[in-house]
């Protein structure tokens, strides 16, 4: 592991007079599968939303191979070579399940306006773009993803989470931030997807978990961030933080 | 790829070869013509940023009445090559487009509609009051033929012509509805955030979509003008881009081709169906809630099915099937 890929630094963010997120710090390396865990309401996916610029911080910063990062989600994700998946899935359900992982690995062939120019005369000359459609295919295959041709509206929830990682791994990222991607997955999926996750945390790429599923998130991850009320309560060695009064604390209470 | 599918581009071409044919010399083919081309470009604008995009803008006729503007100016106010209106006037139209996308860009849905609305309604009332520019009421008048190297361009070429860059519209729509553009289109509707969070600005999707509808509009309006050798503030009413709006969906929303196909039947009920005449754009709207309510994919999509269907039933009454039920017939 070497120097962090990914650092918050102070993330605060308020809606009116509630506070979701609260002087928030913390750092994902390179290679590394960080586990971004607590209860309902802790905060988690609006520290993601806050690092890919989904929604704006009060104050803090969001550090990507110590470049600050600003400006919309598309920026960032372009300039930092972040990907994320939703909580909610969002895919297009008009779109099959191969052409929403295709937006991922097509998105690398956006990067200017110029570069946007010769994508719409390149996709006239080549609309296939048989390389990029290839690698989705490949990233879909490896996350046992199946019925590339069928619609996203016809895809279960779990499906649908496969479809999003898949998009998300296209994209060649050298940052993930993964929100909640094994809710609704078989025994097989979660597989195929731990699989993927850890392969990608080989080839250099910082991963960020969330998920509330504590017995996976541990047994992936190499370090664990322990949330609760938007702050930070336990960041370390996920055996030390299962076993941390920290944790007790946050999912059983003090008693 | 469907079977129908594979086959649209080349069915598409002979199509236009059919028509190139039939409309000849005739003057009332070569109107008939000139206004399915006009439909169909406006309706391939529409397609690129409200079908493909979920962007619905409907100021076409200022996009329409700029390519043919910028002809009649160029004509009565320079001795350049009217050729040089067209790249002109599509700039310009992309522009604008671009401008009030820029403009509009926090709106949606509804609002936007409306606002591009209003713009074109300004658009049509600037038309008459800028006597300077338009000519006001009364337009501009093309003072000389087209010409091309040395050549005089007829008003049938002009029809080929125009009928030509329809297909070439349509098929090069059709090929980037499936790429890496198209895709990035056609998923920002339904899911911006995940097109945003792959690195792709949906704003520049939606400002680059907007300036195609509006460069195939001033193509639409260039030809319009060449043809009919003027341009008046009525010769494009807003209400054609109403009609044009549900072009798409009475020839089938799921390729630009249906936009075509659609122009043609609306055409054809514009001109030749009087009774269509007499009771105005109410028996086209029933016309498309019909095929809504019944063929939701189009004609081309109902088209589809009917092929579909008919090759299951061959496939089932072959001989082939026939000796692969008599394998699987029970013993007993």
């Amino acid at each position: 592991m070497s120097s962090p890929a990914l650092s918050c630094q102070g993330l605060h963010k308020a809606y009116g007079g509630v506070r979701a997120v609260h002087g928030v710090s913390f750092h994902v390396s390179r290679g590394e599968v960080v586990g971004l865990v607590g209860p309902n309401g802790a905060g988690k996916s609006t520290v993601v939303d806050l690092i890919s610029g989904e929604q704006p911080a009060d104050t803090g910063t969001v550090k990507v191979a110590d470049r600050v990062l600003s400006g919309t989600a598309a920026r960032r994700a372009k300039r930092a070579k972040l990907a994320r998946t939703f909580q909610y899935p969002q895919v297009a359900h008009e779109l099959t399940a191969l052409e929403n992982v295709l937006i991922g690995a097509y998105a690398t062939t956006f990067s200017g306006p110029l570069s946007f120019a010769s994508t719409i005369v390149r996709g006239l000359v080549d609309p296939r773009a048989e390389r990029l459609r290839r690698r989705a295919e490949e990233m879909a295959g490896s996350l046992s993803l199946s019925d590339l041709d069928r619609p996203a509206s016809e895809l279960t929830l779990g499906q649908l989470r496969l479809l999003e990682a898949a998009r998300a791994l296209s994209q060649d990222p050298e940052v993930v931030l993964l929100d909640e991607p094994f809710a609704g997955l078989d025994g097989d999926g979660i597989q195929g997807l731990s699989r993927a996750i850890r392969t990608m945390a080989d080839a250099g790429c910082a991963v960020l978990l969330v998920d509330h599923n504590i017995d996976i998130v541990v047994s992936l991850v190499d370090r664990v961030v322990l949330m609760a009320d938007g702050e930070v309560r336990f960041d370390g060695d996920p055996a030390e933080c299962m076993a941390s009064e920290e944790m007790k604390e946050v999912y059983f209470g003090d008693d | 790829m469907s079977r129908l599918a594979r086959w649209r581009t080349p069915i598409a071409f002979a199509m236009l070869i059919l028509v190139v044919l039939w409309v000849g010399q005739n003057g009332y083919r070569q109107d008939l013509a000139i206004l399915m081309v006009t439909y169909g470009l406006i309706s391939l604008g529409l397609y690129s940023h409200y079908i493909m995009g979920n962007s619905m803008s409907v100021a076409y006729n200022a996009y329409v009445a700029i390519g043919g503007y910028a002809l009649g100016v160029l004509c009565v106010r320079t001795d350049l090559s009217m050729f040089l209106a067209l790249p002109i006037g599509i700039v310009i139209s992309a522009a604008v487009a671009v401008l009030l996308g820029l403009t509009t860009y926090k709106l949606s849905g509804f609002y936007l509609a409306a606002v591009t609305l209003l713009f074109g309604e300004a658009f049509a009332a600037w038309l008459v009051d800028s006597t300077g520019i338009t000519g006001g009421a009364s337009g501009v008048t093309l003072t000389r033929g087209l010409t091309l190297f040395g050549s005089e361009v007829t008003r049938q070429h002009l029809v080929i012509a125009a009928l030509v860059t329809l297909f070439l519209a349509a098929w090069g729509l059709d090929r980037l509805r499936t790429s890496p553009f198209g895709i990035a289109l056609r998923a920002k509707g339904d899911a911006p955030r995940a097109v945003e969070s792959s690195g792709v600005s949906t704003r520049a999707l939606t400002l680059v979509s907007l300036g195609i509808g509006a460069g195939l509009g001033a193509v639409a309006g260039w030809y319009f003008a060449a043809v009919n050798l003027s341009m008046l503030p009525e010769s494009v009413p807003l209400s054609v881009a109403f009609v044009a709006l549900f072009i798409p969906f009475l020839g089938g929303y799921r390729s630009p081709w249906g936009a075509v196909v659609g122009a043609v039947v609306v055409t054809e009920l514009t001109f030749n169906l009087t009774w269509f005449q007499d009771t105005g754009t109410l028996a086209f709207a029933i016309a498309v809630l019909v095929v809504l309510i019944f063929a939701r994919r189009g004609l081309l999509g109902l088209l589809g099915d009917v092929l579909a269907w008919a090759v299951r039933l061959i496939r089932r009454d072959g001989p082939l099937h026939k000796e692969g039920r008599d394998h699987v017939q029970p013993s007993a």
